[in-house]
């Protein structure tokens, strides 16, 4: 058994040093403690005394401490002691530069690392430091793992099914210009084409046929290389010099969660630049993401076809092209999940084509969502929605599912009733689907109240409802505590902090969560607006730790009622007989709510030639 | 590269709390130590006044989105 | 080879400087130079202090032994010769030429024993003078070099009569005879009698009280203790032995170096102990103290702020008390005098 001797070296403070010998014990070490007070030549005569392997020696880096720590070290060089024990310090403010000049073998700086301490004692190489070379790559979680999806409710289930199949059905036979074009971009990905290539005669004829059923902005993209307003070309200069600023670091990434796997935590990027998203990913996944989801500007959904090559856009969320989601892929850390957003409007099924040529993890996809508010007309997204989960299915995509037309004033029953009919959608095509309910004061729950005595019950019930009705995964979103933030950093990240732990205090598989930027309108979200909060949530979820919340009888009412309203709604949707008639007519959302369906793409759905 | 501000990655944010009389002085004193510290297109993010002053953050983007970014050089000697 | 060792009484007492000035000197007499560090050296500003330092600007065909971390860290172009798998913090260190001239940050070895490994391999390179830059108020590694160069100064203490008073402790213990016939396992202490035959004793350190069986009227001759010493528990022990032996008035103790004596620190106590004549003290190994530089500078901590800013005592006052107090050793304030005949000081010869 190896023994260690551990010293405060400080006149008052010794919690460090307890903790340490109280973890290296349990973990079988013979960790002897001193008390405060004592001085270097008293813990090298009780280290000569007892011969241990290691010496551990806490204290803060302060005023002419230096000289102590330095006294300490010459002291054991001087006892002999080097030649068999080595030296190992810990404490605020201390440095590795520092440690090599006081001359200790290593230094522990921040958290307790036990893994890293044990590491040194057993003179084995850091885990936390291990180049990628000496481990094998581990392969990213599946948030779908272990989930049967069984309906636990046969009744929810049988109205699914009736109204699946009818989608499926009306669906079966038609098409529309965002199918063709997925069609050509996966015979130009299948043989290695590049679209753009004004070169190659087979690229020069899928373009023409692809152009064939683009929008004349598009086209002149292609054609004469003109590009939208605010969209200029990435140059070379600015994309070399990012892999030497991007592979110094050797630090091990912080992470959110205090004990288990779950959940994951993920963040939302698209600053317009496919560079400076790169920073955004990677100073997110440092500080403790598991996961990114790419956002594009909604103009892009607007048009048909997509713009081709590596391009920079003035506004919000970086423009989807293939070579776009190629660079960002490049400089996404191995175990980092990405979610690029399917339901592109009029752009759908072919995000899911170069989503799956760049590498994505997870879609995005909603009908119900995203065929509203400012969206796609109902008939043309579930065209392409049903081809959009078809190639999810082909590619072994999990698809998830967010429940954001809450935010249009939706009450979240009928939102949920959207949710689950994605959900059956998915899996009859044989897609792995994650509902996404939304966490938010959305105008519904300023105006019903249920948040007015506590923001925990009715979010709670909106949790918990998931796996009353199927066993699926759940991943509330986008963001969690949506509505609630301010501009200011301390109340914003708080906010998010504490959805994000009532969330992981329930078992959700994985959640979204928004910077401390999320209500500044006037600007990018600063880097560390994404750290403030990413702290925030570290703090709060070890707070919480393997605690938790109880559910109040307040709550289960809730759920009961949401249960109530979900089945109430599938009932309607499915005695309409069509679904897509059911968004437009407000079943899963009426203009009373505060939603309306969208128009973009309407009367473009036309009949599958034969 | 010589300059600190060459390595902001986007935004510069300054938190303080300014002594005044009310938030529109608050707004204005805040708008004034922008311009005292030279910060192009400072915005105020957030600002809150109780006596006897405002807490308030200021912003200024040294780097938007697409912008050639100062810190891509950072590494050049 | 000559090996000369840069140690100080505290931190920024100008070590650096002082390595810099011998550079200057024998770059200007072409002989062929290696550097390390038992710390770390070379940051722009110092890594407790955070205030400006002396960097290590080196020429093509300049050595140095330093950690992988810093082979990039600086201006200068490093060619690694040898990778020595020594480790520190930094990384293990590696043997490096300059190729391109800048700036350098040496971390080398932090204990004795890689410091002589590292001494073995550079004494097998075409090396005329390795520098040992000291680190902090270390001393204990310094003792696999042949001279030493001791800084001291205002940042040991702001008052000039301590540093004074200090270097004169720490000059003295380099004047202790030497008793070379000791041949002693590295860390065992003994007690050797008249009639020739020794007690071994569990350690070779003595820091607490110690009670020792020794039979009444035993004749010890001396007491070798090659560990860390503290200067009060063996005046005990001397006393102890005394009570129950019949020695000299003053007893032989045997200790390992001037350097562990110096490492023990309690030096007023080691002074107290030579003047009481109670032992006569001798030293199993010595290194010669070549020269003492004298650096008015020092780090003053404001409170108030929680930094430092840099502030200094009277240069002249503190070289002229230093002299005073150390009149058999050469000290020099290399900043005043910044060419001083460095190959006569040090005793270089070309090889």
């Amino acid at each position: 058994m190896k023994k260690i001797l551990l010293a405060p070296l400080d006149p008052v403070h010794d919690n460090a040093a307890k903790l340490i010998q109280r973890r290296l014990s349990a973990a079988g070490y013979d960790a002897v403690c001193m008390p405060p007070g004592t001085t270097p030549e008293e813990v090298i005569a009780q280290a000569l005394k007892i011969m241990p392997d290691v010496i551990l020696i806490s204290r803060t880096l302060g005023y002419q401490v230096a000289e102590i720590l330095g006294h300490f070290v010459d002291l054991a060089d001087a006892a002999g002691l080097r030649e068999t024990t080595r030296l190992g310090v810990g404490g605020m403010a201390l440095t590795r530069e520092a440690g090599a000049e006081l001359g200790f073998d290593a230094i522990f700086i921040g958290d307790l690392d036990l893994d890293a301490l044990i590491a040194f004692i057993e003179d084995k190489p850091n885990p936390d430091q291990a180049t990628s070379s000496d481990t094998a790559p581990q392969a990213k979680p599946d948030l779908t793992a272990g989930y049967t999806y069984q309906f636990h409710n046969p009744q929810i289930k049988s109205l699914l099914d009736g109204i699946t199949d009818q989608i499926l059905s009306w669906a079966k036979d038609k098409t529309s210009d965002g199918i063709e074009r997925a069609i050509i971009r996966a015979e130009a990905i299948d043989q290695g084409i590049d679209l753009a290539d004004a070169a190659s005669p087979i690229a020069q004829q899928l373009r023409k046929r692809y152009l064939e059923f683009c929008d004349p902005e598009i086209r002149s993209s292609y054609l004469d290389g003109h590009l939208p307003p605010g969209v200029r070309r990435v140059l070379p200069s600015e994309t070399e010099r990012l892999p030497k600023l991007l592979t110094e670091s050797t630090e091990p990434p912080h992470t959110l969660r205090h004990h288990g796997s779950k959940p994951l935590f993920f963040v939302q990027y698209g600053t317009g630049c496919p560079v400076m998203d790169v920073m955004h990913i990677r100073t997110s996944q440092a500080w403790g993401a598991d996961g990114v989801l790419h956002f594009d500007p909604s103009w892009g959904a607007q048009r048909e076809g997509l713009l081709s090559g590596l391009l920079s856009h003035e506004h919000d969320g970086t423009i989807l092209t293939l070579e776009n989601l190629k660079f960002i892929n490049a400089y996404l850390p191995t175990q980092t999940l990405w979610n690029i957003r399917g339901h592109r409007g009029l752009n759908t099924p072919e995000t899911q084509v170069i989503g799956a040529a760049a590498g994505a993890d997870l879609f995005k996809i909603n009908i119900p969502y995203g065929a509203t508010g400012g969206g796609t007309d109902p008939a043309r997204l579930t065209v392409d929605g049903v081809y959009a989960l078809m190639l999810a299915a082909k590619y072994g995509i999990p698809f998830d599912i967010p429940g954001n037309d809450e935010l249009s004033g939706v009450p979240p029953h009928k939102t949920f009733a959207g949710i689950l009919i994605m959900m059956a959608l998915g899996l009859k095509l044989g897609a792995r689907p994650i509902p996404k309910p939304l966490l938010c004061n959305s105008p519904y729950m300023q105006m019903s109240g249920e948040m007015d005595e506590n923001s925990i019950d009715i979010n709670a019930a909106k949790l918990s409802i998931w796996r009353e009705i199927v066993d699926t995964p759940v991943w509330p979103g986008e963001p969690v505590g949506f509505m609630t933030h301010t501009p200011e950093r301390v109340q914003s990240a708080v906010s998010t902090a504490a959805y994000a732990s009532l969330a992981a205090s329930l078992g959700v598989d994985a959640l979204t969560m928004a910077s401390s930027d999320e209500a500044y309108s006037k600007g990018p979200i600063s880097a560390q607006a994404r750290v403030d909060t990413l702290r925030g949530v570290r703090e709060m979820v070890r707070f919480v730790g393997n605690a938790g919340y109880a559910k109040t009888s307040r709550s289960q009412q809730m759920q009961e009622r949401l249960l109530e309203g979900i089945i109430a709604t599938l009932q309607l949707v499915s005695r309409r007989g069509d679904f897509v008639a059911s968004i437009y007519e407000g079943l899963l959302g009426s203009p009373e709510d505060g939603l309306y369906p969208g128009r973009t793409g309407k009367g473009t759905v036309r009949e599958r030639q034969v | 590269m010589t300059r600190a501000l060459d390595h902001v990655l986007d935004a510069l944010d300054i938190e303080t709390f300014l002594v005044c009389s009310s938030a529109e002085e608050g707004r204005r004193l805040a708008e004034q130590l922008m311009a005292e510290l030279n910060l192009p297109k400072g915005d105020i993010v957030f600002l809150e006044y109780a006596s006897p002053g405002v807490r308030v953050r200021l912003r200024a983007y040294l780097h938007r989105p697409g912008d050639a970014y100062l810190w891509l050089a950072g590494d050049q000697k | 080879m000559k090996v000369i060792g840069f140690a100080g009484t505290a931190k920024n007492t100008g070590k650096t400087t002082a390595v810099l000035s011998v550079m200057d000197h024998c770059r200007a007499r072409n002989l062929r130079m290696a550097l390390t560090s038992i710390g770390f050296d070379g940051e722009q500003r110092d890594t407790i202090t955070s205030l400006p330092k002396p960097r290590y600007l080196l020429q093509p065909g300049d050595r140095v032994a330093t950690a992988c971390e810093c082979l990039e860290a600086g201006t200068a172009r490093l060619k690694v010769l040898y990778e020595t798998g020594l480790k520190t913090i930094l990384g293990n260190i590696v043997l490096a030429e300059v190729t391109q001239a800048g700036m350098v940050l040496v971390a080398g070895p932090n204990r004795r024993k890689d410091l002589d490994s590292l001494i073995h391999l550079f004494h097998e390179m075409d090396t005329d003078l390795l520098l040992v830059d000291g680190a902090l108020n270390r001393l204990a590694p310094m003792i696999a070099c042949e001279g030493l160069v001791l800084s001291t100064g205002a940042a040991f203490s702001s008052e000039i009569e301590r540093v004074s008073l200090h270097a004169a402790q720490v000059a003295g213990l380099y004047n202790l005879p030497l008793d070379p016939l000791v041949e002693m396992p590295e860390h065992g202490g003994c007690i050797q009698f008249e009639d020739g035959s020794i007690l071994k004793l569990s350690s070779g350190s003595l820091l607490e009280p110690f009670d020792l069986e020794l039979p009444v009227g035993s004749h010890v001759s001396k007491i070798i203790l090659p560990g860390l010493v503290n200067p009060i528990p063996l005046q005990h022990f001397v006393l102890q032995i005394q009570q129950r032996s019949c020695v000299d008035a003053s007893l032989t103790v045997v200790l390992a170096s001037p350097l562990k004596i110096a490492a023990s620190g309690h030096l007023d106590a080691w002074s107290a102990l030579m003047e009481s004549k109670l032992v006569n003290l001798k030293v199993m190994r010595s290194i010669p103290l070549l020269a003492v530089t004298s650096c008015p500078f020092y780090p003053r901590w404001l409170h108030r702020r929680g930094e430092y800013e840099p502030a200094a005592v009277d240069a002249l006052d503190l070289l002229v008390a230093l002299k005073s107090s150390i009149p058999l050793t050469l000290v020099l304030d290399v900043v005043r005098d910044p060419s001083p005949d460095w190959s006569g000081i040090l005793k270089l010869e070309r090889s």
